[in-house]
């Protein structure tokens, strides 16, 4: 299966926020949240002052006191206790806490985020097994202390924390969408400028030597990578460079050897006693020297194909005339065989005239060689959204299984079995591939099908320009 | 006649001269651009021979300063590329006429013929050999009495034939000569296109004592005799 970035990002950004709800909810259970306890202080602190403001005049602790449990959740009695200096009508327990807040003096800290009219400090306090936390600020009649007990604040704390499950209970798809939404914008982010990047690697060109991607317009963490890319185009272009330089070497070492064998072979064949045993001996190596011409040809063609740089001659190409001139000659040579065209007349498209020739004959060549005694040849050609198609099918003395595209490899040869030998098969194996090799060279697409009773037929599209 | 040859490799300056001199050129041979050059310039020639790859200058290079003193002899440049593009430049550069390596010495000798004979303009429109005239321009053929228009391709192989009296071509070597096709053991057009030139040109007579100048030689090739 392949591997998914967006998924990873979603399976990325879901661990985070499982992660910190998690972790939020062992922080709580331990009690060791202390920002917490402090937010619920100054809330508490916060609606003191306004309760002091509110109620101007002698201080009713009493009153204060109701109306500050309201401001906190899931209060239990006994937790909570106001009282202050010069107002010593609080409750016995807030009698007894004063008392002992005075015997153990804390360290008063200031409270954050208060307003400066009323300023609040707090401290902290141990006593009779319950920890307490305590606020103080200055009231006309002497301080004005509000105690809780802090498993108020705690449960506070773990009051919101449970509304957040609740809430996370009744909204996970909601919860979800929010994941896709952070992993699509997260993605996108993430991947925009790779595709920045694939999009120039995409319309580089190859053919130009000093084409390159430059790292000036990328982010400066790609500049490796498009380091590696340039380095690898410039070996690429190397080898190009090379193999197209191989072949025409190639051709040239090969041609004058051969062009001198040939001539002197020529000049043999001329000088020998007509119809002489040597004559005909001398002319059937000239055969072999041009079937060596012949394939050293093809192999140079299919080596431009390979480093892509087919030169062709594109010059209109009457199909009509060229297939036509085709037939009446193999209707000359193979009379047992019926040949059948079914093609509207005035067939013009631009190609490599020389190349198309080739083609063509190599496959009229095949459709003839390997065609059974009285056989049948079938060309049809039409035009069709601006593609030329054209198609031979012929019927064959081979059993045609196990026929299939290795005959476009190079000096494959199909034999109907195991054992049959090579030399029963003429050609070089070269003219199937190199046909496949110019139809690509000009656009095109050429197949084979293997249809029922004995029939093989080559389709060759070629775009067209009307 | 008398032909100037540059060419560096050895060998197949040692078979175009012999080539040359069994039908009848006088040919001096130049083994690198810069005295091939010199030897253009100073020496009269009917055609020039030239190898694209040299030492010292290249075919090209010779070209161009050969045409820049205004000489306008007839220039053929032999090349192991098929590159259309070097092909242009050559003709552009003032060439006459191409040929890619291999070559047969058989079409070299046929083109620098056709080259000096349109150079020398006036008999130019007509072949005559072994009793075989040919109007290149209406593509008329006669033979004794017969005479016929050729189709192109009867033309271009009887053309071929004319020029080489003598020569033995294969099958092989027409059919890369006029139908620009390599190798190919599969047809025997050559054959049905020789045939349809002895019918169209020989005598309807069967008693007719002449002896038709194509002569078929099995298993080797076609040769038109010499008278």
């Amino acid at each position: 299966m392949r591997r998914s970035f967006r998924i990873h990002v979603f399976l990325a950004v879901a661990l985070c926020v499982v992660a910190f709800s998690g972790a939020s909810r062992l922080l709580v259970a331990n009690s060791a949240f202390e920002p917490l306890h402090g937010h619920f202080s100054e809330v508490l602190a916060r609606h003191a002052a306004r309760e002091l403001q509110a109620a101007p005049g002698p201080l009713n602790t009493a009153q204060i006191k109701s109306y500050l449990e309201k401001s906190l959740d899931d209060l239990r009695p006994g937790e909570m206790l106001v009282w202050a200096d010069k107002n010593p009508a609080g409750t016995d327990a807030a009698q007894a806490l004063a008392l002992k807040l005075t015997a153990a003096a804390p360290v008063w800290t200031p409270l954050d985020g208060q307003s400066t009219a009323q300023p609040f400090e707090m401290a902290d306090l141990k006593a009779d097994a319950q920890d307490w936390r305590i606020l103080r600020t200055p009231h006309p009649q002497g301080q004005f202390y509000v105690a809780v007990d802090k498993n108020v604040l705690t449960r506070s704390a773990e009051g919101i924390l449970q509304t957040r499950d609740g809430i996370l209970r009744n909204l996970w798809p909601m919860l979800l969408g929010f994941i896709v939404l952070v992993t699509i914008v997260l993605t996108r982010a993430a991947l925009k400028p790779v595709q920045t990047l694939q999009q120039a690697f995409a319309t580089i060109d190859i053919k130009n030597p000093s084409a390159h991607i430059s790292p000036e317009n990328h982010y400066h963490e790609f500049a490796g990578f498009i380091g590696y890319f340039n380095a690898l185009i410039d070996r690429l272009r190397g080898n190009y460079a090379l193999a197209a330089r191989f072949s025409s070497d190639a051709a040239h070492e090969l041609r004058t050897p051969l062009t001198i064998i040939r001539g002197y072979l020529h000049r043999l064949v001329n000088q020998a006693p007509d119809r002489s045993e040597l004559q005909i001996q001398l002319s059937l190596v000239a055969e072999e020297v041009e079937r060596l011409i012949s394939i050293s040809n093809k192999l140079l063609v299919l080596s431009q194909a390979d480093a892509g740089r087919v030169s062709l001659e594109i010059q209109p190409i009457q199909l009509n005339d060229m297939v036509g001139e085709m037939v009446d000659d193999l209707k000359a040579q193979h009379q047992d065989l019926t040949f059948s065209m079914d093609m509207p007349s005035g067939i013009t498209f631009e190609g490599d005239n020389e190349l198309i020739w080739q083609l063509t004959s190599n496959l009229f060549g095949n459709a003839v060689k390997y065609n059974r005694p009285q056989g049948q040849v079938q060309f049809k050609a039409r035009i069709s959204e601006n593609k030329l198609v054209f198609s031979l099918s012929n019927t064959t003395h081979l059993s045609t299984s196990g026929l299939d595209d290795r005959i476009f490899e190079r000096f494959y040869r199909f034999r109907e079995t195991d054992k049959q030998e090579f030399t029963q098969v003429s050609g070089s194996g070269l003219g199937l591939s190199l046909c496949r090799e110019i139809v690509s060279a000009h656009g095109g697409t050429l197949k084979m099908h293997v249809e029922e009773e004995s029939w093989v037929t080559f389709e060759c599209t070629l775009p067209c320009g009307d | 006649m008398n032909i100037l040859l540059i060419e560096d490799e050895q060998r197949i300056a040692d078979f175009i001269v012999t080539g040359f001199e069994s039908a009848g050129f006088v040919v001096h041979h130049e083994i690198d651009g810069f005295r091939g050059l010199n030897t253009a310039l100073i020496k009269n020639f009917d055609a020039l021979v030239l190898d694209v790859a040299l030492p010292m200058m290249d075919g090209f290079q010779i070209l161009t300063e050969i045409r820049r003193k205004g000489l306008s002899t007839p220039v053929i440049l032999l090349t192991a590329k098929t590159d259309l593009a070097d092909r242009l430049s050559g003709f552009e550069l003032g060439a006459d006429d191409f040929l890619v390596k291999p070559f047969f010495i058989e079409e070299l000798l046929v083109r620098v013929k056709i080259l000096i004979a349109r150079k020398l303009g006036s008999d130019a429109s007509t072949i005559a050999q072994s009793g075989i005239t040919l109007d290149r321009f209406s593509r008329v053929a006669q033979w004794g009495m017969r005479s016929s228009v050729l189709t192109q391709r009867e033309y271009v192989l009887l053309e071929c034939l004319l020029l080489s009296p003598g020569q033995i071509f294969s099958r092989q070597q027409i059919l890369k000569q006029v139908w620009n096709v390599d190798f190919d053991p599969g047809t025997n057009v050559v054959d049905v296109c020789i045939q349809r030139l002895r019918k169209k040109l020989s005598n309807a007579d069967p008693n007719s004592l002449e002896v038709f100048p194509i002569e078929a030689i099995r298993g080797v090739g076609y040769r038109l005799n010499n008278p």
